[in-house]
This record gives structure tokens, sequence and C-alpha cells, in this order.
């Protein structure tokens, strides 16, 4: 049986991923690059994982790229870059939602009947576990920085701002209840 | 080892150790659980990956990191006092020459406290990822609190003789301020916000807000409860509206453009 390893990107990226980023500040643009093929696929699976709708997940992305690329700035060097991207990455998400949210109730009002179709959460694609789908967005994310993008505890409650306590009882609940959605409680 | 203990070591983001690993291979109910994360979707193509590089390096141009909070704080502070005081010069500064002086300074300190409190919460929000050395809503209580305290401590009078009049011109007075304050604020702060537009927004409502107090309590010299209370701290309630309804603003602004974008 495969062995949880908790932290599978951070091994590759880590050290250089600081350095890029001040590279990038100075309008590096070969630096820039090199942190878009080192970060977009791990913050695709993140928004991915979410939205569970591939054009979303893209549309996600490419958002979080501009936002992060007008926030440069706010960068300090020597703080480590994934909790400051993954802040930006949260809120680019929190941001998706609701104008998704409102995107498909304006649709419902052009449309002038209800239409289950459109309310209904978009096509799967290539999911992650459908058990993930069952937990509340903030446990789901807390899991999925933790486990996909492979930031500590620490780094996660920077990321959502919030303290390392909260983060460890959503993770914590998350687990109780995928072991539930599992059929096999502890 | 059993199922509790990996859950609290799943919980913390831990790595297996060898005999939590013993547990996870020969454990039914704790195998499927650490197999989640192995599925996942289909990667991103070379062609999607290059659009993103056009996105994060088109128009790029040089840019200095923001300095340390504490610098940042005291930038925000220091901006404050000018405006406070070029603001009370234009308006008169009538309490600096009427009210006892050890009542005012120490007045003016504590709104000097609640600057630096809502400094802060406002540095933590331009910075993305920033350690949180204050919750918002635990400053927001201390603010009020330290306001309201003042006037009942320092001049326990409940007079409300021409409370409307003077209240009304007070109010007046002090909104003009802090809009004064917000705009200024909004310049520096809109250039680097990439967080929640309504949080920043209340954030410097709440600056713009107590600026207004501040300018009030060095230009009025009408030293009651009832009349400190209503008037002078309704600008900061007023500030903290304004901060809202003009987030909540921007935010539909924004959500509508990029609905327009995407249906385009």
């Amino acid at each position: 049986m495969p062995v949880d390893t908790a932290r599978p990107a951070r091994s590759r990226v880590t050290g250089t991923l600081e350095t890029l980023m001040m590279r990038y500040q100075s309008a590096d643009a070969d630096a820039g690059g090199q942190l878009v093929d080192a970060l977009s696929q791990q913050l695709f699976q993140f928004f991915f994982a979410q939205v569970r709708n591939r054009p979303d997940a893209e549309d996600l992305l490419q958002d979080f790229w501009l936002r992060m690329h007008n926030a440069r700035a706010t960068y300090r060097p020597g703080e480590p870059l994934l909790p400051w991207v993954y802040a930006i990455a949260h809120r680019t998400r929190i941001d998706g939602y609701r104008r998704r949210r409102r995107s498909n109730l304006h649709e419902v009002a052009d449309d002038g009947a209800l239409d289950s179709a459109a309310a209904a959460p978009a096509k799967q694609e290539q999911p992650l576990p459908d058990l993930l789908k069952e937990l509340p967005a903030s446990q789901r994310e807390v899991l999925l920085m933790m486990k996909v993008s492979g930031l500590t505890l620490d780094e996660v409650a920077r990321a959502t701002g919030s303290s390392v306590g909260a983060v460890k009882q959503k993770a914590h609940r998350a687990y109780q209840t995928l072991r539930k959605l599992l059929g096999c409680p502890a | 080892m059993n199922c509790n203990d990996i859950d609290d070591l799943l919980a913390r983001g831990e790595p297996l150790d060898t005999g939590a690993a013993e547990h996870v291979a020969s454990c039914p109910k704790c195998g499927p659980l650490t197999n989640l994360w192995k599925t996942s979707a289909e990667g991103l193509s070379a062609e999607e990956i290059e659009k993103l590089r056009h996105v994060a390096t088109g128009h790029l141009h040089p840019v200095r990191a923001l300095p340390r909070d504490r610098t940042l704080v005291s930038l925000i502070f220091g901006l404050f006092a000018v405006f406070c005081i070029s603001a009370g010069a234009v308006v008169t500064m009538g309490a600096v020459r009427r009210a006892p002086a050890m009542k005012l300074s120490i007045f003016l300190c504590v709104i000097a406290a609640c600057v630096v409190l809502a400094a802060l919460v406002t540095v933590q929000e331009i910075i993305p990822g920033a350690k949180r050395r204050l919750q918002p809503g635990i400053a927001v209580v201390l603010i009020v609190a330290a306001l309201l305290a003042m006037p009942l401590l320092l001049f326990p009078n409940f007079t409300t003789a021409n409370f409307f009049r003077w209240g009304i011109g007070c109010l007046r007075v002090g909104s003009l301020c802090a809009l004064a304050a917000g705009a200024l604020l909004l310049t520096f702060t809109a250039k680097y916000s990439s967080g929640s537009v309504l949080r920043m927004a209340l954030t410097v409502g709440c600056l713009s807000g107590l600026a207004g107090v501040a300018v009030l309590t060095l230009h009025c010299s009408a030293w009651n409860v009832p009349h400190v209370i209503v008037w002078h701290f309704g600008v900061l309630a007023v500030g903290i509206a304004i901060g809202a309804s003009f987030g909540l603003l921007v935010r539909k602004v924004k959500d509508r453009f990029w609905m327009r974008l995407r249906n385009f």
C-alpha cells in the first residue's frame, strides 16, 4: 500500500522559488517564465480539485497569474514564497466562486425560468475522488494546500489568514468526515 | 499506533514515520484515506503554460518590494498625523486653546494607539500571506472600547445643550475630513491590494473615520459625553459605512466586468 508523503511538491521547488520571485520583481521575464513552470501545475490541481471543471480551473489560474503580476511588489525577499502565493490563490478561489454563483444567477434570470442544469455544478471531467466534494470548501482547501501543494500547517494558516490551531482543527474534521464517507470510522 | 494517531499525524501535516507506515499498510481503514491524494486531474499542456507565461511576463517592469510592517505602519501613521494637523489648521484647533492640555494629550494618545492598530490591520490586508498578529475583529473591538472609555473617564459631563446644532456641524466637518483621508489612503493601498476588496475598504474606512475623529478632537471644544459619543465617534461609523459601501460597489463593478469579459 503506498504511503502518504506529506509534502509532495516542496522538495522539488523550495530554495529556488524565492530567488526566482526576487528576479521576477526586478523584471526578469525568464524568471517569471520559470515561476509559471514551477507553480502552474500544482496551482491548477489546487483549483481543479475545488471547482471540478477544467475551463473554470484554467480561468482561475489565469486570474491568479494576473493578480500575482499586479501584486508582485508585496512579496518581501527572505519570506517564504508559497504562503504568499497560496494567499493570492485563496482569494482568487473565493472571488471566482462568488462570480460564478452570480453568473449562474444571471443566466437563470435571463432564461426567465429556473433551469436546473444551469444551477447545478458544472459537469465533472476528471475529478479528484468524489469524496472531496462532500467536504465544506474551507476544509477541502486546507487539505488540498497540505496534501496536494505540500504546505506546512503554519504556511496554510498564513495563506488562509487563520490560526494554526484553526487549520489543524479543520484538517482533523475533514479527515473524520472522510473516514465516515469511506465507511471506516477510527 | 492506531487509527486516531494516524488522523492526528495527517491533521498536523507530518510525514508518516515507520510505525505509522506499517499501520497504514496493514489497516483497511487507513489505507484508502492516505491514497486519496494519488488521483488528480490531467495537467496543463505546454500550450496552456505558454499562455500563462504571457500573462505573467507581459508589461513587466521592475518593482521595489514593500518595506517591513513596522516601516509601513510608521508611514501610514506619519501620513495620518500630517493630514490631521493640516486639516486641523484649516478648520481651526479650538480644542487646543480651550481644553485642558493633559486631558487633550491623553485623548490624542489613545487615538494615536487606535490608529496604530488600524494601520497594522491595513498592512496585514495589503500583504498576502502575512503573519496575523492581530485579528481585524479584535482590533475593531479594542478601538471602539478605547474610544468610548475616553469621554467617560476624562470629562464625565452629560449636558446636552446645543446637541443638534453643534453636533451636525461636527459631523459634517468630521465626515468631510474622513472622506479626504479615505481618498488619500486609497491611492496608497489600492495600488498593492490583491486580497479582499471589501475588507481593504473596511479597514481604510476605519482609518479615515479615525482621522475625522482626530480632527474633531483638535477642533471642537464641546467636551461632553453625549456630543462626543454621538457626533464625533459617529464619524468613525460614517467612515466604516462609506468604506463598506465603496468596497461592495468596487466588487460589484469588478464582477460585472469579469462576467462581460467572460461572455465576450
